[in-house]
């Protein structure tokens, strides 16, 4: 008898809790978006050039690049004056989407599947999906990081973790971390860290002009 | 092994000295207590690497060919059985002792001293153990993360486990002729090889925003993993709150 009241007791509190926001609209436009932009990376009608500058769209259009900008700065964001953002932005926007790129990459040709989602806040929620990776073969886990805006209206990925040895790489968060510390360490100048970066991107230009590529994977 | 030995008491002794005399002070971040020395300390090793070690696996690359490569990496490797056997059984992963036992026979004899890796080709596939593995898998917490001098990231449990290693590493026993002056031979090339086979990463982490954060990052990663521990990303900066970050 309790435990059928127990039972009554737990449907009532699901029955009367709000809607989950982690529903099947955040995972459908996880595969939606996802699936477009690998498919830029596959696509081999494409150029180098057309093809980087497709998958920059894309990733404007399933990633708030601006948001994500902000984040990795931490609260360091707060203290910029909007030409300082707008400087910063405008090559970190570059750098982010060579990287992503870079992460992207070792699943191209592959399809991507959803597998389920959970909850982290009422406007946050984790996408979880499978995809086989070109370099090892094996099926990996790609967590994307969902928010919801607060007109509740569009959805937008904060950032992206991928499976790595039984750990997840999340990059922005890998970002932040350098990204913070970086700016500790340099009086929080802006400046800076816009120099580092563009050293970062003209090595970057460097290695696919020799064909280097970059082995670094997280 | 009498020189490995006598090495290990020295670098602790040396790392007591440093922090007696103040050169390590524990920082006011508890991620990273001790991070003014570590910068430090990577700053240093990476001196020592780009003025020495980088140009030796350079070299090392120009003047032998993979196939060379893959057979000083399977001799290394094959050398490294021993150790990771021991460790296996301190962890009770028996079934993992006896793979490992059973590999380090086969490739010794049928692939020739470990130059040839037979084994892997029966599906017999290598691990790697070591004592830090085995204290963590024990619940020894890793403590804060270090830099040290030639050794490079590490943490107290894994300096320990390289101590330990030395001492459990059966192959560190046997006595014979000019025995020192070979296990240092053999350990130099290990070292090379595996600098060789790092040169690309390296390179990357090189070119990371901030290199220090990313090999702290990635040492606790790599390290949790190995031991099969899940991994708790630190937290190294406040975030925005959600609405700063609304779009």
């Amino acid at each position: 008898m309790k435990y059928k009241s127990a039972l009554a007791a737990a449907a009532l509190l699901v029955a009367a809790s709000p809607a989950a926001f982690a529903d099947k609209k955040s995972e459908a436009y996880v595969q939606t978006n996802a699936s477009s932009v690998l498919s830029v990376l596959n696509d081999k009608s494409l150029g180098a050039e057309a093809r980087e500058k497709k998958f920059g769209e894309y990733m404007n259009q399933f990633a708030h690049m601006p948001s994500i900008a902000r984040r990795v700065l931490g609260v360091n964001a707060r203290g910029l004056s909007d030409a300082e953002f707008n400087r910063y932005y405008k090559i970190f926007e570059t750098y982010a989407l060579e990287v992503y790129q870079v992460h992207f990459d070792q699943f191209r040709g592959a399809g991507l599947r959803v597998t389920g989602s959970k909850d982290d806040s009422p406007q946050r929620s984790t996408v979880e999906s499978v995809i086989k990776s070109s370099q090892t073969g094996k099926d990996t886990k790609i967590y994307w990081d969902v928010l919801l805006s607060n007109d509740g209206k569009s959805y937008r990925v904060r950032d992206v973790g991928i499976e790595l040895g039984g750990s997840v790489l999340w990059l922005a968060q890998e970002q932040q971390a350098q990204f913070v510390n970086y700016l500790d360490r340099n009086n929080g100048d802006i400046d800076k860290l816009i120099t580092r970066i563009n050293v970062l991107l003209a090595d970057m230009e460097a290695r696919k002009k020799d064909g280097r590529g970059s082995a670094y994977k997280g | 092994m009498r020189t490995r030995l006598a090495i290990l008491p020295g670098a602790a002794t040396a790392l007591a000295a440093l922090a007696l005399t103040g050169c390590i002070t524990a920082g006011s971040d508890p991620q990273d207590p001790y991070e003014d020395f570590n910068r430090q300390m990577f700053a240093f090793n990476e001196g020592l690497d780009k003025a020495v070690i980088e140009p030796v696996a350079h070299g090392y690359r120009a003047v032998t060919n993979e196939p060379v490569r893959e057979g000083v990496g399977n001799f290394s490797s094959n050398l490294g059985e021993p150790l990771t056997f021991v460790n296996h059984v301190l962890q009770g992963k028996i079934p993992d002792a006896g793979a490992t036992f059973g590999r380090f026979v086969i490739n010794t004899t049928v692939g020739i001293a470990g130059i040839f890796d037979p084994a892997s080709s029966m599906g017999i596939q290598r691990t790697k153990e070591d004592f830090g593995q085995t204290l963590g898998t024990w619940g020894v917490d890793s403590g804060p993360f270090l830099v040290l001098p030639f050794v490079g990231p590490t943490n107290p449990r894994d300096l320990t486990g390289i101590g330990g290693d030395v001492v459990l590493n059966p192959l560190n026993y046997p006595q014979f002729e000019n025995d020192d002056a070979i296990r240092a031979g053999t350990f130099a090339l290990w070292g090379i090889d595996a600098r060789e086979g790092s040169i690309e990463a390296i390179d990357e982490l090189r070119n990371q925003v901030d290199p220090y954060t990313t090999l702290r990052r990635l040492y606790g990663r790599t390290r949790a993993s190995d031991i099969g521990i899940p991994y708790k990303e630190p937290n190294d900066a406040p975030e925005l709150s959600e609405d700063e970050l609304d779009f």
